[in-house]
């Protein structure tokens, strides 16, 4: 089985949410967009409260619930082995769901069979904040139809029984992995996982029990002990009619005891065994998951469905083994859903299945540059997930299109970020990520003024492909709400800058590079004219530049008989190599990345080297500023 | 589909037959898990009898009995969206509607198969009085469940001479029809009974039945007061009326001359009575009083902390619950009167048909209220004004007289003294 579609109303910061969901899933976004919001919603309709905090009036959109306010979640659910209702009698009937089509064109459950149209049923989830016993009342039903929308009101509620979610078979890896005891009976997934799979060892069991009871050489009668023990009895005899005489025993002596005291152990190659608890982060954390994947592996070969809800998959887990991670869930299970901050994560799944989760408020529709009303929490609000690959980029160019594939990656990281950057080109992305590295690990960092955060912490640049400026912002808005554009000075650059304003969303700031200047003329500006950076530079790329004028020259050729650095990655990492060791180009590197981070963050405030271009600012909602050397 | 309906008289075996029937079949078919045997009755007074005769069958489980009112509603709102979709989805309270939208539902295969997974069997009571849209539900449902009913076209208030549903039953399935009043052995009240039926004069008195023609409500009194003196060790009397108390005062009259005056005898000192009488109040009535005690006709609105105390006041404790759930579940503070009386109507219906069993020992009723059931004695007070032609007061009076397990006396306000000549006696 599998989930088609999830609906959130009322719950936390997701006052009204559509989402659909394919086969392998992944959902991205800065914190506080949702993700877990997302989870922590499909684990309440599927059963697993016990991994959600219980329900408080927090957990209400504006924490202030009223009597008729209400928590509301409803869950598609597809992937019957087959369409025929007859053959799922123990949903489809009186007192269980009415069946449901899911129409994939217009992307709803439908009450109409159709041919192509798959059987589904609509599960919900809703709660109340009962101001009597101020007590969070839930309840699991079927639902039914859209327009009778209060479960708590109806009679004829159809409860929703906890037998079928077993045949379900959601499950979810939590971010808090730290808990060392998973492997244990003190866990209930594992007890179940024990149950499933070929049940307690009893005998082995009691006979342990048997051996606790009954230790070879007791406690109480060593040496060291006896006395004390003897002393104790004799007392207790004078108070006590039936003499009792103290055993001093391993746990309670009893089978409950004994599997609650088992503590997981992991001896790795060639060393002593260790609890699970004094092993490294990596072990603890990834515990679970092969827990959850043994008891995939186990229902599928039952022919049992698993769906798998992974969040942050990457947690605890070095790069390389992450994607191997997602591999293995994804060949177990019937569908999995992923929440993850991790490019390297959200790249093994295909742009088609990367949605960024997107807020709009009502206001936004009609007017698109007005800024968002600030804490806009309003009813109006409205949570979707936006697919990379919006179905808008099918007629667009090739280029384009592979943007969004083959540097899916990059672009999936820049999502990330507060503010997502724009530039020219590939030669652009790559200078500013060896500018944000000079001032990071270059010599005698930089002390960031006042209260602007470092470029690094807030911009993600995209690696814009063939100069589609233009094209890749409209694209990426859709998908972000803080895109910009970085464009030369020169009169292509002017051009870009029209170009935005024709737009009907306009980006709210563009930065632009003084007159005429290209990114190179910004590395020669940082380069300065000292005369050892320059040296350094010689040295370094073989070549004999004599003053900077030269070197600005060569970067701006390309690569050839002529000795062009243009797109000359490589010696462009070692000029970087000699920036960082000159405390001067440092600072002017820094000067540049506060620049634009401050064109970004919309705060100005009498910084030296912005300008703001008044002649533009005609445009409404657009503001276009000028690096000022 | 098997459909079998069996038609007969009152007291001529429906139940039991039909209940063999429902043996037999969960004999040859016995019923998977999670399946479940229906019950439909027309009327709520009826629906805990059948619940009670279904129990009682070996292998029948727990079975569903629902008027055929609440299991359309029920079927309407789950499949709410398909209605919608169809064009047939009701407003509440709209009951004809509601029946209409479900036949209309049952028709769709995938309903009418959901319903069948479920209940295989319905069972059905009072199929005479089953027309127009409550009809082409059952036509609907029998297409895919086996049905077993009973009827009977004689108890039909309704003055239509051909009964609908016999007529789709004996097409589409088979009717049996039953003789014979095994509900009595005692002869007067079968002959009368058998009169009645046939057309033929009514003999006035027999063994356990008599007629009695009488000038004016004081004397019936009197008549019944002696009459009640005598039968009420055998156990409930019923004082059944033709028609409704507030159209005759007759009726009135004698009710209340019996539950406050003593008969006396003229030749020795033995009086009778007076022997309280009480109405089985028609639901209007409870619900009317009901909403004028609490006053809530005097605004169009109401607080809903002020009508919770009211209500704990009266008593009212399925009331009460019904504010809580408005402050507390919906977050009114205070509800439209209009809602309330609808919640008043609501609860006494409840009330009634799920309400305790016959255990009293004298009440009075109309003959629709009196439908269905049986008791061991009971007296039919027939008014001078009725509204009904010769058959349907032949009907009324066959199924008044047939209420009677063991005795029956008929007082006629006959103060020419000429109706004993005259239709349904004659």
């Amino acid at each position: 089985m599998r989930v088609l579609a999830l609906e959130i109303d009322g719950f936390r910061g997701i006052p009204h949410g559509r989402f659909i969901l394919s086969k392998q899933q992944a959902f991205i976004g800065p914190n506080g967009g949702g993700k877990s919001t997302l989870v922590d919603a499909l684990n309440l309709v599927f059963g697993r409260q016990k991994l959600v905090r219980t329900l408080t009036e927090h957990d209400f959109t504006r924490s202030a619930p009223k009597a008729a306010d209400r928590i509301r979640i409803v869950a598609t659910l597809g992937g019957f082995q087959s369409n025929d209702p007859d053959r799922h009698a123990n949903w489809f009937r009186h007192g269980r769901a009415v069946p449901k089509w899911w129409d994939s064109e217009n992307q709803q459950a439908v009450p109409i069979e159709n041919q192509g149209r798959e059987l589904c049923v609509q599960i919900g989830f809703a709660a109340r904040f009962d101001r009597e016993d101020l007590e969070v009342k839930t309840v699991r039903y079927f639902h039914d139809d859209d327009t009778r929308i209060d479960p708590f009101d109806e009679d004829n509620i159809a409860r929703f029984p906890d037998r079928l979610l077993q045949e379900i078979g959601y499950f979810a890896l939590p971010t808090k992995r730290t808990w060392a005891a998973t492997i244990s009976f003190a866990s209930d997934l594992f007890r179940k996982a024990v149950a499933t799979l070929g049940g307690i060892p009893a005998d082995a069991i009691l006979e342990q029990v048997n051996n606790l009871r009954n230790p070879a050489s007791p406690l109480e009668e060593q040496t060291e002990l006896r006395p004390l023990v003897e002393g104790i009895n004799q007392r207790l005899a004078q108070l006590l009619p039936d003499s009792p005489r103290l055993q001093l025993r391993v746990t309670g002596t009893d089978s409950e005891a004994f599997l609650t005291s088992l503590v997981p152990h992991y001896a790795q190659d060639g060393q002593e065994s260790l609890p699970a608890g004094r092993h490294g982060t990596g072990l603890i954390s990834l515990q679970t998951l092969a827990l959850l994947l043994e008891i995939g592996k186990a229902r599928k070969e039952r022919g049992q469905s698993f769906i798998l809800a992974l969040e942050e998959p990457e947690l605890h887990v070095p790069p390389g083994l992450q994607r191997r991670l997602i591999g293995d869930a994804a060949s177990i299970a019937d569908q999995i859903i992923t929440t993850t901050h991790s490019p390297r994560v959200a790249a093994f799944f295909e742009s088609a299945m990367i949605q960024v989760l997107h807020r709009t408020t009502a206001a936004a529709a009609v007017s698109p540059s007005e800024p968002p009303t600030p804490g806009g929490q309003e009813g109006g609000e409205q949570v979707e997930g936006r697919t990379l690959i919006p179905s808008s980029l099918i007629d667009a160019p090739n280029a384009l299109i592979q943007l969004f594939t083959e540097t899916r990656v990059q672009v999936v990281e820049s999502l990330m970020y507060r503010r997502v950057l724009v530039p020219e080109g590939r030669t652009d992305f790559e200078w500013l990520r060896l500018l944000v590295d000079v001032v990071e690990t270059g010599v005698q960092p930089v002390r960031q003024s006042g209260t602007i955060p470092p470029f690094s912490a807030v911009v993600g640049v995209v690696p814009t492909r063939s100069s589609h400026v233009t094209k890749t912002f409209e694209h990426l808005s859709f998908l972000h709400p803080r895109v910009s554009c970085l464009v030369d000075g020169d009169a292509q650059g002017d051009n870009y800058v029209t170009d935005l304003t024709k737009l009907d969303a306009r980006p709210r700031v563009v930065f632009q590079w003084p007159k005429d200047w290209q990114m190179e003329d910004v590395v020669h500006w940082v380069l300065g004219d000292d005369g050892d950076v320059l040296m350094n530079v010689n040295q370094r790329l073989g070549r004999d530049f004599a003053d900077p004028s030269n070197f600005l020259a060569a970067l701006r050729e390309k690569v050839g008989a002529n000795g062009g650095l243009k797109e000359h990655y490589f010696a462009h990492e070692e000029i970087a190599g000699c920036l960082k060791h000159s405390q001067p180009c440092v600072q002017r590197a820094a000067t540049v990345l506060e620049a634009i981070t401050r064109v970004l963050l919309e705060a100005p405030d009498d910084f030296p080297h912005l300008s703001r271009e008044t002649e533009r600012t005609g445009t409404v909602g657009m503001a276009v500023f000028r690096f000022k050397p | 589909m098997t459909l079998i309906l069996f038609e007969g008289p009152a007291g001529s075996g429906k139940t039991t037959r039909l209940v063999a029937a429902v043996r037999e079949h969960l004999q040859a078919h016995p019923l998977l898990q999670d399946q479940r045997v229906l019950g439909l009755t027309r009327y709520h007074g009826s629906r805990r009898r059948m619940h009670d005769t279904l129990r009682a069958i070996p292998g029948i489980g727990s079975p569903v009995c629902q008027t055929v009112d609440s299991f359309a509603w029920h079927l309407v709102c789950r499949w709410h969206s398909l209605a919608t979709y169809l064009g047939v989805a009701p407003s509440t309270q709209d009951y004809a509607a509601t029946v209409n939208a479900a036949a209309v539902l049952l028709r769709e295969p995938q309903v009418a198969a959901w319903i069948a997974r479920s209940f295989p069997i319905v069972v059905l009571d009072e199929v005479q009085d089953c027309k127009a849209g409550w009809l082409a539900l059952l036509v609907a449902l029998t297409g895919h469940l086996s049905t077993y009913g009973a009827a009977d076209a004689f108890q039909d208030l309704s003055g239509d001479t051909h009964c609908e549903a016999l007529d789709w039953a004996r097409g589409a399935g088979s009717v049996e029809v039953l003789s014979g009043n095994h509900r009595t052995r005692v002869s007067g009240l079968l002959a009368a009974a058998e009169a009645l039926r046939n057309g033929q004069p009514v003999p006035t008195t027999g063994q356990g039945f008599s007629v009695q023609s009488v000038p004016k409500a004081a004397v019936a009194g009197g008549a019944m007061s002696w009459k009640i003196k005598g039968w009420q060790s055998s156990g409930p009397i019923a004082v059944i009326t033709a028609t409704k108390p507030d159209n005759s005062p007759f009726a009135k009259q004698v009710v209340d001359w019996v539950s406050t005056k003593k008969a006396k005898n003229g030749r020795n000192e033995q009086t009778s009575g007076p022997f309280p009488v009480i109405w089985e109040s028609q639901d209007e009535d409870t619900a009317d009083q009901l909403a004028k005690g609490l006053g809530v006709r005097d605004e169009p609105n109401i607080g809903c902390v002020d009508l919770a105390a009211r209500l704990q006041a009266a008593g009212e404790a399925d009331l009460v619950d019904w504010v809580r759930h408005q402050r507390f579940v919906l977050g009114r503070e205070t509800v439209e009167c209009k809602l309330v009386e609808d919640a008043i109507k609501d609860s006494v219906r409840r009330r009634r048909a799920f309400g305790g069993a016959d255990n009293w020992r004298r009440r009075a009723m109309t003959v629709h209220q009196a439908k269905n059931r049986e008791f061991e004695s009971v007296i039919v007070l027939w008014p001078l004004r009725m509204k009904s032609g010769a058959e349907s007061q032949r009907r009324l009076l066959y199924n008044a007289i047939t209420r009677a397990k063991k005795q029956a006396l008929v007082l006629v306000e006959d103060p020419k003294k000429d109706r004993l000549k005259k239709p349904p006696f004659v």
